[in-house]
């Protein structure tokens, strides 16, 4: 090979480490970037067409059925539900956007969800919940106190589709210790917007 | 050195060899490698792809959807991330780059499967994946890259999101320090085992280079012995080639091959001709018994059985025997085809492989039934010349007797007459029968001699004898010879060879008295002497050397052995000269041969012959001499003698008896001697005077001595060669007290001068008669009628005749002859053969017939040159009772004439006359005179009016030769030659006759080639004889003999 194919296979070489380099920032990037932040309200809403208990804290979690990121959300509740047991009362609300078929909510996250003992599933027929508690971003998470007060908004994975230590779940967990009264703690949710906007506004 | 050498390239080869074999190894191993990386991220990235495409194929707000991002990322990252190792795997595999990129990649899918998943564990195992998969290049280069991409990965993401490679985010500073630990403990494995594995690259390496050139060297000598097998093969091939064409060619001989069981496997074209069977029809046919005859076999059988002491029967009859002998060679009666039988010498072999097994046999048969009929018809005649053999014995034991009594009778009678009163005619008469009947005798024994060693049966009679005085008895009876000759004849024996010995002293005299007589002959100035030297003794025997010496003519080499066969001269021409049959030296070397000895000679033509012969004698315990008891011890003497050798042997014979001799070569010297002995008060009691002396002889010395008186006291013995007429009167006169013949004996020497010392008075030697010459005898007168056409033959014929007293009638032709014949009868006719009008041949055929009609026989000499073989068949063939070869010899034509005329009385040796006419050339290259005058008795008259008439005539002969020639007429110069070939050989013309015998023989074949040189050279030497004869035999008024013409 002569100087100049060493060259050029330097400089190919280059353009490729960079590359590859710049793709896997991208990647990085992507990954780390949040849902819309939820804009939930601190206290449990009077209207709310949920049940609240009164006897412990209310876990909320809305996901979108379709939503690959999700799965690491429901991984990282599975995990919580194996700490939290009876301690909290936990909900799962796939949200259904209007003119979907009627099965479109059923999914593998939908079993998955199922799946993890202790927590209630349920669909949210056009977000309709998801509009009152202000979820934004599948996997958002909120959590009221017996009290009906918010003390957790966010997500429970590090990233989209994440699965591992994070935030959210640390601030779960804690609530049972209920170290952190008094503030409501938030994190980043990572996963696809539950709705459009345009169904937002309707 | 040259191993060495060899060595020290085959190790840095195989060194080489090795590099190259590791480097191949290498690059195969990388080039797979990279191949398998290729292959590897393209399913990484597919799967990724697939992966993505099935977990996550879209990211969703609300009910609408988009491709997700992530599909996007596994295929344009991924893509990214292969296409650079791919490209270079498939452009530049093995390259180390390639390798090193390809880590890089194969780490980063590793980055993105991590990241992917979040961290999981699980998924890390796809780095300790990779590494074990990039140990596949067995590079630890490549493992150092990969696992500084991984932990340059993990302390990157760690820091910046370490959930995305940890799963968790705690320790995202420190643990990308477990993990690439993790990854240096499995690279720590890798990179050993690269090692190790390398190393067993670089083993199996060598061993591969090892064996590459061990299969080199075997595939070199694999190649040497193919080509040496293929030579070999072709060699082989040749010799089978061979082999199939001499058995074919070996069309005499049968040669048949079976294997072991007797199954004819070759029968050759001899066999097929011998035996009638054709080879397809025998071979593969079992046992050639078949052509035996069953009885031979049979008995072979039983004999065989006998000696191996088992049955032997079948094939095994014809072989059991080659077994215990390399071949077994016999007889046998073969049988043919046809049943004929034939005898046949028949050799079997064993044919064996190379490790000495026998495969089979060959039979190699010779038709011998000529072989066997000639073998009989040998014995046959073997038997009828045994039978001949003994009844010529016989037959000459008879002639012995017979022979031998009336010449005793004729000798004795002889010596009884010469005793008697005669007058001085009849004294020469008597002599010339006493000498005539001593030659025949002497030819007689010759005859029987040679008889006897023809026939083996010549033995020795062994007897003590004393070898000096039976030297000196045997010269003595050549004494007389010499003397004749006035040569002088010496001999001498050393005081070391001892003296009595036993042998056959007759035997070794006979060859003594032959080798010295021959050297009389051929010696015409000089002497003979000989010598007998001792060699080399043992307590029982002695080796003497005995030599014979002359100053003679000499032998040529060419003509040194053919001396010594029997019937055979150096030159036929001295035959004619001296007489002699031919016999002597060829019986003298048999004679010697049975003593153990061999004679052989050294001569030089012009120089003189020496020859020689050793013979052991043991010596003879009884051999007593009479001692001579006189003391002689330092008496002085005085030897005065011309000859050197003489005075040598007289000094050594001297100082044996411990005498004081003086040496004196001739009369004055002696006196000299003398003179000053008296004048010193000495004297000389003995002198011994030789009498032949130049310029002053013994006598004319005692002579002078006797007028010094003071010189009287000394005693003399005169030695003589020779008895001159008056010598013994003188002797006496002179005072002279002995006279001894020489060769001196030694014991007669001894005893003489005992005797005379001791005043004892010698009787002088008997006086031998004087040398007898024959002279022609008279007896019945015949009627000769003579056939010849040449002049000069005529001349010597007439006058031959005319000598032996006979008439003669000359006639020109055959024609003539016939019509003489017709007209007058004669006794005898000389017939010429080559005639004109009617030749000898045909003359005498005629002459036959006529005679048959009147009942009468007229004897018929052929005279002719006897140079043409066949001549004298012919010549008796066509009626005639003789033949006489050209140039017409007195003797012979006496003897002729006395055989076809029963004549007896005609038989007479004739002598030349001395006619005081002489020639003198040195050479006879022209031709010889000397014998020429011989020829004519020795008349120089008659050979003068000889070259007068070959010089009249000659010129007409040669001008009609070169007609002849020119005319190429054959027949004439066949008749011309002949005629100047006989009137040359008169003059014993030699360049001239051999010259017309070439001419001859062209014109008698027919054959002109060449003849105009043989004319010339003819004509050039008849040139040449013709100015010899003018100036040598015309003009020539010489009164003395000689010799030859140059």
């Amino acid at each position: 090979m002569k100087l100049a194919g060493h060259r050029v296979l330097a400089m190919q070489t280059t353009v490729w480490a960079a590359a590859s380099l710049a793709g896997l920032a991208w990647l990085t990037d992507y990954s780390s970037v949040p849902g819309v932040a939820a804009t939930s309200p601190v206290a449990w809403p009077q209207r709310a067409d949920l049940q609240r208990d009164d006897r412990q804290p209310t876990l909320l979690m809305f996901l979108h059925p379709h939503c690959p990121c999700s799965q690491a959300s429901l991984s990282e509740l599975a995990r919580v539900a194996v700490q939290v047991r009876e301690r909290m009362r936990m909900q799962v609300l796939f949200v259904q956007p209007d003119g979907c078929a009627p099965d479109w909510y059923r999914t593998s996250l939908w079993t998955s969800a199922r799946d993890i003992p202790g927590v209630l599933v349920d669909v949210d027929l056009r977000g309709h919940l998801a509009g009152q508690f202000g979820a934004k971003t599948s996997g958002q998470t909120l959590v009221y106190d017996r009290a009906g007060t918010l003390v957790f908004r966010g997500g429970l994975t590090p990233g989209r589709g994440h699965e591992g230590d994070s935030p959210g779940r640390t601030a779960v967990l804690s609530l049972l210790e209920e170290r952190t009264r008094g503030s409501t703690m938030e994190c980043s949710a990572f996963g696809c917007p539950l709705l459009t906007e345009r169904a937002e506004q309707r | 050195m040259a191993n060495a050498t060899i060595q020290l390239s085959n190790s840095t080869s195989l060194v080489q060899r090795t590099r190259q074999l590791i480097a191949e190894q290498q690059n195969h191993l990388f080039r797979q490698t990279d191949l398998l990386f290729a292959g590897l991220l393209v399913f990484e990235f597919l799967a990724g792809l697939l992966a993505a495409l099935w977990v996550a194929p879209y990211t969703w707000a609300g009910a609408e959807r988009q491709l997700h991002p992530h599909l996007w990322i596994a295929g344009v990252l991924g893509l990214t991330i292969i296409s650079l190792p791919v490209y270079l795997a498939w452009r530049y595999p093995g390259r180390c780059v390639t390798r090193q990129v390809i880590a890089v990649a194969q780490m980063a899918m590793s980055a993105l499967l991590i990241h992917l998943t979040g961290g999981r564990i699980e998924t890390h195992f796809h780095v300790f994946g990779s590494l074990a998969f990039l140990a596949f290049y067995r590079d630890w280069r490549v493992l150092v890259t990969a696992s500084a991409v991984t932990a340059a990965d993990h302390l990157l993401r760690g820091i910046v999101w370490p959930q995305s490679v940890y799963g968790i985010e705690a320790g995202g500073s420190w643990r990308w320090i477990e993990h690439a630990g993790w990854v240096i403990f499995e690279d720590v494995f890798l990179v050993l085992s690269c090692l190790r594995s390398n190393r067993e690259t670089q083993t199996l390496a060598e061993r591969q280079a090892l064996l590459e050139a061990t299969n080199e060297t075997i595939e070199l000598q694999v190649q040497q012995r193919t080509a040496e097998l293929k030579r070999s093969q072709q060699a082989l091939e040749s010799a089978n080639g061979q082999l199939a064409g001499v058995l074919d060619a070996a069309t005499q001989i049968s040669i048949i091959a079976t294997d072991v069981t007797g199954t004819i496997t070759v029968f050759n074209t001899g066999a097929e001709q011998m035996l009638g069977y054709a080879a397809g029809e025998m071979v593969a046919r079992h046992t050639p018994e078949i052509i035996h005859l069953p009885s031979e076999i049979a008995a072979r059988s039983k004999e065989l059985s006998f000696e191996f002491a088992r049955p032997i029967t079948g094939f095994e009859v014809l072989v059991a025997a080659v077994g215990h002998r390399k071949y077994e060679r016999r007889e046998w009666t073969f049988v043919r085809r046809d049943g004929s039988q034939f005898a046949a010498d028949l050799v079997v072999t064993a044919v064996k492989n190379a490790s000495g097994e026998v495969t089979g046999y060959l039979g190699v048969a010779e038709d011998i039934t000529v072989r066997k009929e000639t073998e009989r018809q040998l014995v046959t005649a073997r038997e009828t010349a045994e039978q001949a053999a003994r009844a010529k014995s016989e037959f000459l034991a008879n002639m012995s007797h017979e022979i031998r009594t009336p010449m005793n009778g004729i000798i004795g009678m002889t010596e009884l007459a010469l005793g008697t009163s005669l007058t001085p005619d009849q004294q020469e008469y008597l002599d010339t029968v006493k000498s005539s009947a001593d030659s025949l005798l002497r030819i007689i024994n010759d005859i029987l001699d040679f008889s006897k060693i023809e026939a083996g049966k010549l033995e020795l009679d062994p007897h003590p004898f004393h070898l000096r005085d039976s030297l000196a008895d045997t010269m003595r009876t050549l004494a007389v010879r010499a003397d004749e000759k006035h040569l002088e004849l010496v001999w001498h024996v050393p005081a070391d060879v001892p003296d009595g010995f036993l042998g056959d002293v007759g035997r070794l005299r006979q060859v003594l008295v032959n080798l010295v007589g021959n050297a009389i002959k051929f010696t015409s100035k000089g002497e003979v002497g000989v010598t007998v030297e001792l060699e080399s003794r043992s307590d029982s025997h002695a080796r003497l050397h005995f030599a014979v010496h002359d100053t003679g003519i000499g032998i040529p080499a060419d003509k040194q052995a053919l001396i010594f066969e029997a019937f055979s001269q150096a030159d036929t021409s001295t035959t004619r000269l001296h007489g002699g049959t031919g016999l002597g030296l060829s019986i003298s070397r048999q004679i010697v041969k049975l003593m153990g000895g061999e004679i052989a000679v050294q001569s030089e033509p012009g120089q003189g012959s020496t020859f020689y012969f050793r013979i052991e004698l043991p010596f003879a315990g009884d051999c007593e001499r009479d001692e001579v008891l006189v003391d002689l011890e330092g008496v002085a003497v005085l030897v005065v003698d011309d000859n050197d050798t003489n005075r040598r042997i007289l000094d050594g014979m001297l100082r044996g008896w411990k005498m004081l001799p003086t040496l004196a070569a001739s009369g004055t010297e002696a006196l000299d001697a003398m003179l000053r002995a008296h004048t010193e008060g000495r004297s000389f009691p003995l002198v011994l005077t030789d009498c032949h002396m130049p310029y002053m002889d013994g006598f004319m010395f005692v002579e002078e001595l006797k007028r010094h008186p003071e010189l009287s006291g000394s005693t003399i013995m005169m030695l003589t060669s020779g008895a001159p007429q008056g010598a013994f009167e003188r002797c006496h006169q002179l005072g002279i007290s002995a006279t001894l013949l020489k060769p001196i004996k030694q014991s007669e020497l001894q005893r003489t001068i005992a005797d005379i010392l001791g005043n004892a008075s010698r009787t002088p030697m008997t006086p031998v008669p004087a040398n007898a010459r024959a002279i022609p005898h008279t007896g019945p007168r015949l009627r000769v009628l003579l056939a010849e056409d040449n002049l000069v033959n005529q001349r010597i014929a007439m006058r031959f005749v005319e000598r032996l007293g006979h008439e003669i009638h000359v006639v020109d032709n055959g024609q003539q002859a016939l019509d003489a014949l017709e007209a007058t009868p004669f006794d005898v006719v000389l017939m010429d053969i080559q005639m004109p009008v009617l030749d000898g041949l045909k003359a005498t055929v005629a002459l036959r017939q006529r005679e048959q009609l009147t009942g009468r026989h007229t004897p018929v000499i052929a005279v002719t040159a006897h140079a043409m073989s066949g001549d004298r068949d012919r010549c008796l063939a066509a009626g005639m009772d003789d033949y006489l070869s050209k140039p017409i010899q007195v003797t012979l034509l006496a003897t002729a004439l006395a055989r076809v005329t029963a004549a007896q009385s005609a038989i007479q040796r004739v002598e030349p006359r001395q006619t005081g006419f002489a020639l003198s050339n040195p050479t006879e290259r022209v031709c010889d005179l000397n014998a020429a005058l011989e020829r004519v008795d020795g008349e120089g008259d008659f050979l003068k009016e000889l070259t007068q008439i070959f010089l009249d005539t000659t010129p007409d002969m040669l001008a009609g030769l070169k007609l002849a020639v020119e005319l190429a007429d054959a027949e004439e110069v066949y008749h011309l030659a002949h005629a100047l070939k006989g009137s040359v050989g008169n003059f014993s013309a030699h360049p001239s006759f051999g010259a017309a015998l070439r001419l001859e023989r062209m014109g008698r074949q027919g054959d002109l080639q060449g003849i105009e040189v043989a004319y010339n050279d003819l004509l050039s030497e008849i040139e040449k004889l013709c100015e010899v004869l003018r100036t040598e035999v015309l003009q020539h008024p010489a009164t003395h003999r000689s010799a030859r013409v140059s």
